[in-house]
């Protein structure tokens, strides 16, 4: 029903879906490219912060002795800063990507759901280069790949989908005014205080356990770390809250994302 | 199929801004119970009721004043923007150019931007391999492909946009403006492109302040005025229109219309104060002659200070301040103004062969290798008509008058030009 596909050169639905896939490539390859374009660390800014949040959770834990299971601290809290960058730029960038192409909106029928999209791609060039300083950080420290690995697709494509979940509603609220893009940030820093990133599950559990059963996020860093560091299984209930609060958002910020994204020539 | 419409729209009402304001005031009102016809009572709507629809092949221009809703209209058709009301249809591929860097990225290179936007028209790599030679061909930018866009000019943009554009086989071209750029010679490649395109059964909606354009281009137009169609026909029927609406009313013609004396630049050592336009036989104040006669114009001056020699001009103007011709008179000192006096300078121009239309005279005085004294743009408006031989319709379709002799060739068409 859309203009664009309406203006599409291919005539059948296989068709379709692949110049869908290359438009959506073509961006993220864009992304990339500009993104670091004119910077002189150029593609290192893909994990810089990821090891600069480290590198301050480390030193505080150290000050403050957050107890870390056993792990080595870096280890520790890089496990658990890596997943939870990816997901935080996931909610973060969403809606300043969708604004961000504003321009083309504007003037191009474009399908507008394949900005959030575009955004999540475009992160996994982050944790990309972040797998890489990782696995460095693991040979250092001399800790095995385990079979738990293969929970690793799970784990990033539930923290895509949460990601997406939260930031297709910040983007259908920024569309309107501006000021969750001016919130958002101080939001995801409370999330992040909500979060075991730098400390560890059991002591969430312990003291505020109601933010340890519905905090969505909990699920996925704490899987990520069980994964990578203990070679253990996730705990399947706490993905499975995460699953079913990321729906629960999804069932009001889509329908809402579709229809602000309509309007987006008129209101932006 | 060729007689299926391109584009049909139909009672189309747009009306920006989330529908939610004017739903919940539609509400309130009803719970007053004041039933109100929406389209009525809570607008402000950018387009009312439009519809028509377009063929194929064909070309159409819109023209309209500054916020008649011509872009707006071009955006729905692109689907770019919902229409609060009425139904819109669109077959075929459309590339919508609304406005110069549609789609392009200031940080990626030329050549990056053009496999970009044939992504965004949906071509795959390997379709889009195919065409960016033409493309590259086409915008004549050479070396400055390689270059991030942020260093182009507009008019380089405007160039990597439209050589996409004409080149990617859309069947329905957007052009909103975008002709007004780049210099001559691209101009004329556009122009001659939107000419093959046409012929090649491509369908074309352009809008443009530029009203020759449309003429040289269109086969159709409409004219929009605060949202409506107000006029839709031959080019120069709506050109005619638009020129005619687009006048500035508060011209009064024949008459004074000069900037106050303490406002105007110059030194003012003296000022003009009024301009008359005079029948040259009968010396009767005229505001308006026909096509090829003369006329004097008397230009009063108040002296507020002696005057050295300067130089006295009269440019006659179009609307749009393009200097049509230019009159001057060199002024010594000892000829010059004695102090206190109220003068008149006399101007006689014989035979002004300007077609019908609408003229003003722009006045400026300025010391012999000195500074301006006196300068008044737009102090004097007038107007030709036609005669005879000069139509009345000819009115915007150019400026100068020149006496053509026709003849066709062969023996037989002479006899009958002679006989008739």
């Amino acid at each position: 029903m859309s203009q664009w596909s309406n203006n599409n050169p291919s005539r059948n639905n296989v068709q379709l879906a692949l110049s869908y896939w290359n438009l959506l490539i073509s961006l993220v390859s864009r992304d990339i490219r500009a993104r670091y374009r004119r910077t002189i660390l150029g593609p290192l800014w893909a994990v810089l912060p990821a090891i600069l949040s480290t590198a301050i959770f480390t030193f505080l834990g150290g000050l403050i002795d957050v107890q870390t299971e056993g792990a080595p601290r870096v280890v520790f809290v890089f496990a658990g800063t890596l997943p939870w960058t990816f997901f935080q730029s996931s909610v973060v960038r969403i809606p300043h990507g969708v604004l961000a192409n504003g321009t083309l909106l504007r003037k191009m029928p474009v399908p507008r759901q394949i900005f959030p999209l575009v955004v999540l791609l475009t992160n996994f060039f982050d944790l990309f280069m972040g797998a890489i300083v990782l696995f460095v950080v693991l040979l250092l420290y001399g800790i095995p790949i385990t079979w738990a690995w293969l929970w690793l697709p799970v784990l990033i494509f539930i923290s895509c989908f949460l990601g997406w979940a939260v930031g297709i509603g910040i983007s259908a609220f920024s569309i309107y005014r501006r000021d969750m893009l001016h919130g958002i940030q101080y939001i995801m820093q409370i999330w992040l205080f909500l979060t075991p990133v730098f400390y560890s599950v059991s002591e969430l559990q312990e003291r505020m356990y109601i933010v340890y059963r519905l905090n969505p996020a909990v699920g996925i860093i704490d899987g990520f770390r069980r994964v990578i560091i203990f070679g253990q299984a996730p705990d399947l209930s706490l993905l499975l809250t995460c699953l079913v609060m990321a729906c629960a958002v999804l069932i009001i910020s889509l329908p809402l994302y579709r229809f602000m994204s309509r309007y987006f020539t008129d209101v932006v | 199929m060729a007689s299926d419409p391109v584009i049909e729209v139909r009672e189309v009402w747009k009306r920006y801004g989330l529908p939610l304001k004017p739903y919940l005031r539609r509400s309130w009102d009803r719970l007053r119970g004041q039933y109100k016809n929406d389209r009525e009572a809570y607008g402000p709507w950018v387009l009312r009721d439009i519809s028509f629809s377009v063929e194929k092949g064909e070309s159409l221009g819109i023209v309209g004043k500054n916020g008649a809703g011509k872009s707006t209209l071009l955006k729905l058709i692109a689907g770019v923007s919902p229409a609060t009301y009425g139904q819109m249809q669109v077959n075929g591929r459309l590339f919508p150019m609304i406005e110069l860097a549609a789609g392009i990225h200031r940080d990626l290179t030329g050549r990056e931007n053009i496999r970009l936007l044939g992504a965004i028209m949906g071509f795959t790599s390997k379709q889009m391999e195919v065409k960016i030679p033409a493309v590259e061909d086409f915008s004549g930018l050479g070396d400055w492909l390689d270059k991030p866009v942020w260093q182009y000019s507009s008019g380089m943009q405007a160039r990597l946009g439209f050589s996409v554009a004409v080149n990617v086989d859309a069947e329905i071209l957007l052009i909103d403006e975008v002709l007004s750029v780049g210099d001559v010679n691209f101009r004329k490649k556009c122009l001659k492109r939107m000419d093959e395109l046409t012929n090649s059964g491509v369908t074309i909606i352009f809008v443009t302040h530029s009203p020759y354009a449309v003429e040289r281009i269109c086969e159709r137009a409409l004219y929009l005025k605060d949202g409506k169609i107000t006029a839709s026909g031959a080019p120069s029927d709506i050109l005619s229109a638009y020129f005619e609406q687009s006048m500035d009313r508060s011209t009064v013609i024949g008459g004074k219309r000069m900037v106050a004396p303490e406002l105007r630049e110059g030194t003012g050592a003296f000022r003009v104060t009024s301009i008359r336009m005079h029948d040259v036989l009968s010396g009767r104040e005229i505001s308006g002659f026909t096509t090829g006669e003369s006329v004097r114009f008397r230009i009063a001056l108040q002296v507020n200070e002696p005057t050295p020699s300067y130089r006295f001009s009269l440019r006659i103007v179009d609307a749009a301040g393009t200097v049509l011709s230019f009159v001057d008179v060199p002024i010594s000192a000892r000829r010059s103004l004695a102090l206190s006096d109220d003068s008149v300078l006399d101007c006689q121009i014989d035979n002004i062969n300007l077609l019908p239309g609408q003229y003003w005279i722009n006045v400026v005085a300025r010391e012999v290798a000195g500074p301006v004294i006196d300068s008044a743009s737009y102090a004097y408006a007038f107007n030709v008509h036609g005669n005879s031989q000069v139509v009345e319709q000819m009115e915007n379709r150019g400026i100068i008058y020149l006496a053509a002799h026709w003849q066709l060739a062969g023996d037989r068409a002479a006899a009958r030009v002679e006989s008739s």
